[in-house]
Parts: C-alpha cells; structure tokens; sequence
C-alpha cells in the first residue's frame, strides 16, 4: 500500500468513527424543546419521549412537601395564560420560584396531563432587560413563594 | 458625564474610519505620512474609548439613574467593588468593554515594532480597525449605554446577586481579554496573506499575544468553573451549556494552533491549516460573544433577545466570507516547504493533536447550535444534553491524553520504534499495572480506569522526560541536580513550560474522572438531632441559626461533622435573601481535601419544627482539578516569561539557538 492510501484508509476510519459516535449519541440524547403555549394541542405528540418545556412559572401554584421532597407547580404559556401545565417534580426547590418568571423543566409528559420533571431550571435573568423592554417591572418578592428567614435560635 | 461618554463615542466611530481609511490610503499610495496618521488615529481611539468607559463607571459608582443602564444594573446599596463591575452586567456595557479592551490592544500592536513591522503593521491596525468599526457601530445603533431613562427613578434595580461574587466579577473581564487577544493573531495571519508573506514571521511575532489570549481563555474557563461549584449550589462545574460552550470552542482550536504554529515556524509546513484555524479561532470568539449576547440559544446564563443578533450574524458572515475568499486567494502561495517523512515523528503527532480538537471543537460546536439546526431543517427544536458531548468527547481526549504522553517522545522527521519502546516501556508497563489493579479492586466503571491509567502514562512520561533532560544536564555542566533542573526553564522556558502545562492537563484529568464517576448524593429531610450518613461522613444535625446584617438574612442549619467516626469541625449552610431584591440564594458549605470535598447544600427549612433539608455531596479528587488549572496557568506563564536575563549574559549561545529554531 502507499503512503497516500494509508493516510486515507486511517483519515477515512478515524471520520467514520467519529461520525458515528456523534450519530448514535445524538439519537440517543435528544430532547425536543417546546414552549408550553407550542405544546397545547400537541400534547399527544410529546407524550412518551424526552421533552423540555419553558413556560411561566405560576406564583401561587408553588407547593413544596419537605418530607417527600416534593416539589409541586405549574407553569403557563405567555400567549394564552389560562393554559396550564403541573409539574412534579422529586427534588430540590429552586431559590427563585418567583410568578412570572420562566422555568425550564425537562421530563416526560404523563396520560393524565402531568409533567414529570427529572430537572427544573428557572432562568435567572442576568438583567432585567427583557422584562423592562416588555413595560412590564422587574419581579418583586412574592410572599407565598418563599420561605421567610427570619426567626431561628 | 454620561454626555461627555455618548459624544466619545461617536467620535470613536469617526476616527475608526478615519483610522481604516488613512491606512488603506497610505498603503496603496505608499504615503508614509498618511500612515504615520492612522497610527495616531489609534491613539485618539484608545483615548476616545477610555473616556466612554471611564464616564460609564463614574455613573454607575455615582448612581445617576437618569441613564437606564445605570438604573439597570447599579444601585446605591451596592458595595463599590459591584459597582464599577456592573460596567459589564447587560450588552451595552460589555460591548463597550470589548471596544475598549481592543482599542487598548490595537494602540499596542500598532506600536510596536519588529522584524518587517513598518510592512505588517499598516494592514494588521486596518484589520483591528474593521473589528472595531464593528463594536462602535453597535454601540452608536441599538447597544446605547448612554440611552437617558425614560422613567423617574431614584434607585436602580442593582446587579443580581448571583453576580455579587469577586469570582464571577472578574470572570468576563478574563474571558473578554482572551477573547479579544484572538484577533491580534487573526489579524497579523491575514496581513500576512494580503502581503503575500507566507512564512513564519507573523507566527513568531503574534506567539505571546496567541499564549497570553489562550492563557485569559484558560482562567476565564476555570474561574467560572470554580464559580458555578460554589455558587450555583449544586455542585456543577461544567455542563455543556451553551455559554460555556462558547468560551470552550476558541480554547479548543486555540489550544490547536499553539501546537500547529510550532510546526509552521520550525520546518514550514501547515501554512493553510494554521492561517484557517487562527480564522476558525476568532470567529469562534465572536460566535461566544454572540452566544452570550443575542440570546440565540436559551441557557442558565439568560441574556436578553434583541436586534444585536441580527448584527452579530451578519458580521459573523462577513468574517467568514472574507478570510474564506483571502485565504483563497493566496492558496497557492501557502504551499508547504516540505512533506511529512514519517508517520512516527514529532510532526505527525502535532497532526494528529491537531485533528483530535478540531474535530472535537466540532462535535461541541454542532450540539451547540444543535436546536438551531433541527429547527431549521424539521421545524421543532431539539436540544442534545451533556450525555451527548460526553459520549461524543471522552473518547476523543482519552486519544488526546494519549497524544500527550507519546508526542514530546518522538523525534522530529522521524523516529525509530526501538528509540520510541525504549522511552515508552516504563511508563505503558507501570499504567498497564495500574489498569490491571484498578480493575482487580472492582472498580467497574472501564472508562474511568481507562482515564485513570492514562493520566498515570502521561505523568510518567513527563517525570521521564524531565530526569533526562536534568541528567543530560548534569553531565554536560557538572551542576548539582536541583540547579539544573531549574536551569531547564532558565534555558527553555517555551518547551518545559509546555511540559508543567501538560502535567496540569493530567492533574484535570484525574480530578474531573473522580468528581464525576466516584461523586457521592443524597438527600434527606432532618429533624434537630437526626444524622445522615454518606461514605465515610457522618452529619449530626445541630439546629437552624439566623444572623442578619443591612442587605441580607442568613439562615443556616448547623452540622457536626464526622469522618470515620472522628469530629472534623461543624458546618453551616446557608440560604439567603437579599433585602432589596427579589431572589434567594443558597450558600453551599464545603469541607476541602486532597482526597475529596464534602460539600453540603441547604435546601429547605421549616422555622417552626426546625427541621431542614439538606443534600451532601462527595466529590472525590475535585480539587485536583482546580490545582491541574492552576498549574496550566503557571506553565503558561512559565513559557511565556521573557527571555531578556539570559541575553545579557550569554550572547554567543542565544545566537546559536535562533538560527536553530528558525
């Protein structure tokens, strides 16, 4: 064999490999994304995969049960906001479960129309930029939403 | 003030044409006066910009919220310190940093002076101008940091408190320097090109600013790294986010071209290769100020949507079409001076290096805009998680790894298999000793034994590698060993330095193989009283404590801490609410060792029962980690020391080596 069709054969196995590993891995870790006002009517279609939807989190939806660990919401669409998804979720409770603010939960969508979360993320917004472009104020501390610090020893 | 910065930098736009103009002019003219002129245009940039900046950061620490920017991100209540840093907290501000970090960049190269710089220079500050014209269009257009407030305000809404933290304020300005460093060998490499001079000279002279600019790069990566363990409370230093992506992608084919632009300067070949991977480099940080910027991708990071994104886009095609079609043009031109002898040499292994993170640059750059493509071709979004890069890249720097070890052994032209057994026989036997025993202990996770044994390869490697070169040393001087081996960097701080670099990669490896395959979780509710248990800690919980002072309420859970049944110190955790703001956040508790961290998060509490819930975590090696990225920075450092002490003192030898390296 010459040199040039040993540099091809390793130049064309090494891409091969490569290309398959991303192939497969790609296949394997994808999760279709969807705004939660994208998922009403589509409901079927994400039943039974990977999904993440955004949406508003809904202040006074806010459960937290600290002896399952269970962490109980609801997130809206920005179009229609009488559309709402429950959330489930086993896990910590984020610090800023603030109404209004966007989550970004990632699970699978259940028969009955519940979430099932094996992530929740809640945007910080770095600024309050888009807030204020929108006319709308930057979030202000909700009461039901947070536990209060005060008290202790 | 604010007056005072808004008309800066609409004279900084003026000048930044004036600037291009004047050169292009000069060039083709072959006017020395108009050239002379430009180079003082690029001192009024840089005087013009430090101006704008400056009057921004006079606002910001005076709190005058007629300006929206300061109303935005500055508040009286804050400490100086996150005043001047919100400079950098939305798009207007950073942009106008980037300008000004450039502008200070230009004003240096413009400057300087080397071999051939009165050819280079009039086309390397017209490329810099080009880049700038951009930042100070936008900053003119939609990006006004000087825009009044449309409402009343008498205090503004202050930085966010995640980004109330000295790490995560210094941690932009770092990246930002390496960014914007990349464009000083971009723009030297297509001077280069327009010239039609396509050896090494641009290479030699933009070596420091490449180093330096992928030296920022590393510490922007690591400080946010070590920023998002401690801050973020819940353990991640890296998750394949697009942000960090975006910092990780030029560090990638940055880290390539410093290995591809050694084989350039000493034997002339690659010309193509590297012209396009410093292309690929800067485009790459404009991509992450992009990302970062426009709000494309969503990511933990948020920044705001906008009409920036179009223009960054647009510029984004600009530089790819542009050093497409000079790169092009010249390609002919860029014609290696001689051909790969052997596959077994020094050459080959920069080769390979080099495919290993390009091709690996790629794979992250494609799960990045992943949801963009699959938007685009089948209409709905689809976003590939850290599995998919970890799948996809472990592999690939495993090889790397392995790269690292065997490549500095090898001769270059070529090497002889017996030479290469000889130097390699130690350190393949002792790592394949170590795999085997790993394996023997039941670790059953093969990957991680793979990584594990090959960071042990590479470790000997280098050990190997210095003892040599001390030994050799030794002999040929007669100097004591510890004089020696210190003599090595004083000789050839370029080479050893890379060695302490490479060594830093292997600490890394180690620590990043441990904290994420052996790390440790569980989480619990616990009553006053109650203890958890988690590999060899014990936590006895104490009770919940509350210490308050002007802007925030601390509340902690104390714990008693046992390791092996011995009482190593109490620990509190914390969450905390800020007074003014609209956000809790938790403060995570961690214990520190060479062997592993404990690392305790607060996660909930209930004041009237006391009882609180907590998720402890162990992260075996983590530290390694941290101590690998430093000691990557000090070798960087190390190569990148001038050289200047050795000159005075031993004239003949240094002539002797320059006509040896060129």
């Amino acid at each position: 064999m010459s040199k040039k069709v040993k540099v091809i054969v390793a130049f064309v196995l090494f891409f091969g490999v490569v290309g398959t590993l991303v192939y497969t891995s790609i296949s394997s870790a994808a999760t279709f994304y969807m705004t939660v006002d994208e998922l009403k009517g589509n409901e079927q279609q994400a039943m039974g995969k990977p999904v993440k939807i955004s949406g508003e989190i809904v202040g006074d939806s806010v459960e937290f049960d600290s002896d399952e660990i269970l962490l109980t919401f609801e997130i809206r669409g920005k179009d229609d906001p009488t559309f709402r998804v429950p959330i489930e979720y086993t896990g910590v409770k984020p610090d800023s479960m603030n109404d209004g603010w966007e989550a970004i939960v990632e699970g699978e969508l259940t028969q009955d129309g519940t979430f099932i979360a094996t992530e929740v993320l809640v945007k910080c917004p770095s600024k309050y930029e888009a807030m204020e472009e929108d006319g709308e104020e930057p979030p202000k501390d909700d009461p039901a939403t947070e536990e209060t610090s005060e008290g202790g020893n | 003030m604010g007056e005072l910065g808004r008309y800066a930098l609409l004279f900084a736009f003026a000048i930044v044409i004036y600037g291009i103009v004047a050169n292009l002019i000069g060039i083709k003219t072959k006017n020395r006066r108009l050239i002379q002129s430009a180079k003082q245009s690029v001192l009024v940039l840089v005087a013009l910009t430090t101006v704008a900046s400056a009057s921004l950061i006079y606002l910001l620490v005076t709190g005058n919220f007629d300006y929206e920017y300061v109303a935005q991100y500055s508040s009286t209540d804050m400490p100086l310190f996150y005043k001047v840093t919100s400079f950098w907290g939305g798009n207007a501000g950073s942009l106008l940093l980037w300008l000004w970090i450039l502008s200070i960049y230009t004003t240096l190269v413009t400057w300087s002076k080397h071999k051939d710089s009165e050819i280079y220079l009039p086309w390397v500050s017209t490329f810099l101008l080009g880049i700038a014209l951009f930042f100070v269009l936008v900053l003119n257009t939609i990006e006004l940091p000087f825009a009044p407030n449309p409402k009343d305000m008498n205090e503004g809404n202050g930085l966010n408190p995640l980004l109330q933290n000295p790490g995560m304020a210094v941690h932009p300005v770092t990246l930002y320097l390496g960014y914007i460093g990349f464009a000083v060998p971009f723009a030297y490499g297509m001077a280069a090109i327009m010239l039609k001079k396509v050896d090494a000279t641009w290479l030699k002279v933009t070596r420091r600013w490449t180093l330096v600019s992928w030296l920022f790069l590393s510490m922007g990566i690591l400080y946010g790294s070590q920023w998002a363990y401690v801050e973020l409370g819940w353990g991640g230093y890296w998750t394949w986010d697009p942000v960090e992506n975006a910092s990780f992608l030029p560090w990638l084919t940055g880290t390539a071209f410093l290995h591809s632009a050694i084989i350039q300067e000493r034997k002339g070949m690659m010309k193509k290769w590297n012209i396009s991977l410093v292309a690929l480099t800067f485009l790459f940080t404009i991509f992450g100020t992009f990302l970062t910027r426009s709000g494309l991708l969503w990511s933990v990071h948020a920044f705001a949507n906008g009409p920036i994104g179009a223009f960054f886009f647009g510029f984004i095609g600009v530089i790819i079409v542009g050093s497409l079609a000079l790169i092009s043009s010249r390609w002919s031109l860029l014609k290696a001076e001689g051909g790969f002898e052997s596959a077994v040499s020094r050459e080959s292994s920069f080769l390979i290096n080099n495919l290993l993170l390009v091709v690996s640059a790629f794979t992250v750059f494609l799960g990045t805009v992943y949801p963009v493509l699959s938007e685009a071709v089948t209409g709905t979004k689809v976003m590939v998680g850290a599995p998919y890069f970890n799948r996809v890249n472990v592999p690939i720097y495993l090889a790397l790894i392995l790269m690292m070890g065997i490549g500095p052994m090898l001769a270059w032209k070529r090497s002889s298999f017996k030479e290469l057994r000889k130097n390699l026989i130690l350190p393949t036997m002792v790592a394949v000793i170590a795999f085997l025993l790993l394996a023997a202990l039941g670790v059953d996770h093969w990957l991680a034994i793979l990584s594990m044994s090959s960071a042990l390869f590479v470790f000997l490697t280098i050990v190997l590698e210095f003892s040599k070169a001390v030994q050799a040393r030794m002999k040929a001087t007669k100097e004591p060993a510890i004089r020696s081996f210190f003599m090595l960097f004083v000789k050839n701080r370029r080479r050893y330095g890379g060695y302490v670099a490479h060594l830093g990669v292997v600490f890394v490896v180690i620590g990043l193989t441990g904290a994420s395959v052996f790390s440790l979780d569980e989480q619990q509710g616990l009553n006053v009283g109650d203890s958890i248990n988690v590999g060899d800690y014990a936590l006895e919980y104490n009770g919940l404590g509350a210490s308050n002072t002007e802007t925030k309420q601390i509340t902690f859970a104390e714990f008693t801490v046992e390791k092996n049944g011995k009482v190593i110190g109490a620990i509190r955790p914390e969450k905390v609410n800020y007074t003014n703001g609209s956000q809790t956040t938790t403060e995570v508790s961690v214990i520190n060792s060479i062997s592993e961290d404990l690392y305790v998060v607060l996660n909930g509490f209930e004041e009237k029962t006391g009882r609180a819930i907590i998720q402890v975590k162990v992260f075996p090696l983590i530290n390694w980690v941290w101590f690998g990225g430093y000691l990557v920075i000090f070798g960087s450092l190390l190569s990148l020391w001038p050289e200047r002490m050795r000159r005075k003192r031993e004239i003949p030898r240094l002539k002797m080596e320059t006509v040896r390296n060129g």
